[in-house]
């Protein structure tokens, strides 16, 4: 028989953990629920993640290829992958901020509302992971070099959708309360793209301006998630390290922010 | 179901301002009205009763069962429930209209927290109570609102909950379709299930519950016997 007494709560952060580890069937249901309505009536399939990436890629390559020839060899495979992970970065946090901000489910039924984050995020991890068989297959077609690198993909996409779903449930926190960060995130994205070495290979910045590239947190996890597909290189032990303590610290930080005025969402009508 | 002094009290800004520069721009200037929504409820649900809730509008019905729910959580107080709680939801909230009918019973039940094991087991029985047909197989945008529904009610009424929340006021599909409501509440009922009903239908409620509730400005003015309770209100209203 469950038990509820509203005097005798855990802290909220671990109330919502244990009611979302109780909600397994809801959030395999927004997944499914997600790539339905994505794939409802397109014959395309999970290649529509792959089409907003491609058409970046055709027109920075025009725009790039001989720039950048001698800093960036076969610039189109250098530039792919790091579209491919913005790309994730931006529609994750873009989706989960709208619909957190813009559902009324939970002003009826009582489910944890971190469910609609951590759903969107596996939405778009496996979105990413099946954009990746194209991409292997195109790269091995040019003779780029692939290898046992690859390997270290998994553990980086990983730690990459922890610092994303922390980068979410910050942002839903701030669009919860007030209605013009969402819009205002569409403005800052693209211009957020150029601050890491999205389009540009790193080594053009001057060194005086080196250390500001590490300020956009999603340039570490963008170097380590290329490495293995431009250089067949794996990242060194200290970019993993230091990707999962940014990423553990952003996902505490937007865990508490979001589950401590999750109680006061619904005196917001 | 204990509620021990339960207060909601929202505060309703004069000069809404949701943008973040309004917010900074007039933080000092900002007044508030204070709105009490329920003031200090004190009130227990025993297992298996049926209880009613009567009102005028505005009076804390949809509030008080928002509580239960844990939807809303009081400003002040203390709810302890012994039991699951589910809730007849309004109509469209967690149905999406690219997918099936069958797909947002899955997804209605997900919300509830009925796993997808039960769902399994119930589907056949949601779709036969639901009796839409082949459309229970259509998108949901193909449906007819009486349609969508019975569609909803079909899903809730097949959660297995210790404590039912209903929300009369959203109406329900034709006289045949609440007939069989009716008699699925009575399937429930004899089961001990515990019910918490908001309705504007006096009568109906005078004829099945067990206690009347009657709410007024966020208090009970009433609570007891059916007969009582809604001839005080009836008296109430002439007066």
């Amino acid at each position: 028989m469950i038990e509820y007494d509203s005097a005798a709560r855990p802290p909220r952060a671990l109330e919502e953990l244990r009611e979302l580890r109780a909600h397994a069937s809801l959030l395999r249901a927004l997944v499914s629920r997600n790539i339905k309505v994505r794939y409802k009536r397109s014959a395309f399939g999970f290649l529509w993640t792959m089409v907003s990436p491609t058409l970046m890629l055709i027109a920075v390559s025009l725009a790039f290829t001989r720039a950048f020839a001698a800093s960036a060899p076969g610039y189109p495979a250098y530039v792919f992958p790091g579209l491919l992970l913005w790309n994730f970065f931006a529609q994750t946090t873009t989706m989960s901020g709208e619909e957190m901000a813009g559902s009324d489910v939970w002003k009826r039924v009582r489910f944890p509302k971190t469910a609609l984050a951590v759903s969107t995020l596996l939405t778009n991890v496996i979105n990413l992971t099946l954009a990746l068989v194209p991409l292997i297959i195109i790269l091995a077609v040019a003779h780029r070099p692939l290898g046992v690198a690859l390997l270290s993909l998994p553990l980086t996409i990983v730690l990459t959708a922890l610092f994303v779903l922390g980068a979410s449930l910050i942002l839903a926190t701030g669009a919860l309360y007030f209605a013009d960060v969402m819009p205002a995130w569409a403005m800052l994205l693209p211009a957020l793209m150029f601050t890491a070495p999205v389009v540009y290979p790193a080594s053009i910045v001057p060194p005086s301006l080196k250390p500001w590239l590490q300020l956009n947190p999603m340039t570490l996890y963008i170097e380590a998630f290329r490495a293995p597909l431009y250089t067949n290189t794996i990242p060194d032990a200290r970019s993993f390290a230091l990707m999962l303590a940014i990423a553990l610290l952003t996902l505490a930080l937007g865990w508490l922010l979001f589950t401590r005025s999750a109680d006061d969402i619904a005196y917001r009508a | 179901m204990r509620l021990d002094e339960i207060s909601v009290r929202y505060r309703i800004a004069l000069d809404p301002h949701v943008t973040l520069k309004e917010s900074i721009v007039r933080a000092r200037r900002r007044k508030f009205v204070e709105h009490v929504a329920l003031d200090e409820l004190t009130l227990a649900v025993a297992r298996g009763e049926m209880l009613g809730v009567i009102g005028r509008n505005g009076a804390g019905k949809t509030t008080l069962l928002n509580v239960m729910a844990r939807v809303l959580q009081p400003t002040s107080g203390r709810l302890r429930i012994r039991g699951s709680v589910s809730s007849i939801i309004d109509l469209l909230s967690g149905f999406h209209p690219e997918l099936s009918g069958r797909e947002n019973a899955y997804l209605r039940g997900a919300f509830l927290g009925v796993s997808r094991a039960r769902m399994h087991e119930r589907i056949d029985a949601i779709a036969a109570f639901a009796d839409i047909g082949q459309f229970f197989d259509a998108p949901l945008r193909t449906y007819s609102a009486g349609m969508i529904v019975r569609l909803a009610f079909a899903v809730t009424a097949g959660v297995d909950a210790d404590i039912l929340l209903i929300d009369e006021a959203l109406g329900v599909g034709d006289a045949e379709f609440q007939v069989k409501c009716a008699a699925r509440m009575a399937e429930h009922r004899a089961r001990g299930v515990t019910f918490v009903v908001v309705s504007h239908d006096v009568g109906r409620l005078q004829a099945s519950c067990d206690r009347i509730l009657w709410l007024d400005h966020g208090r009970i003015r009433a609570l007891g016997d059916p007969h009582e309770v809604v001839a005080q209100y009836a008296a109430a209203q002439h007066a």
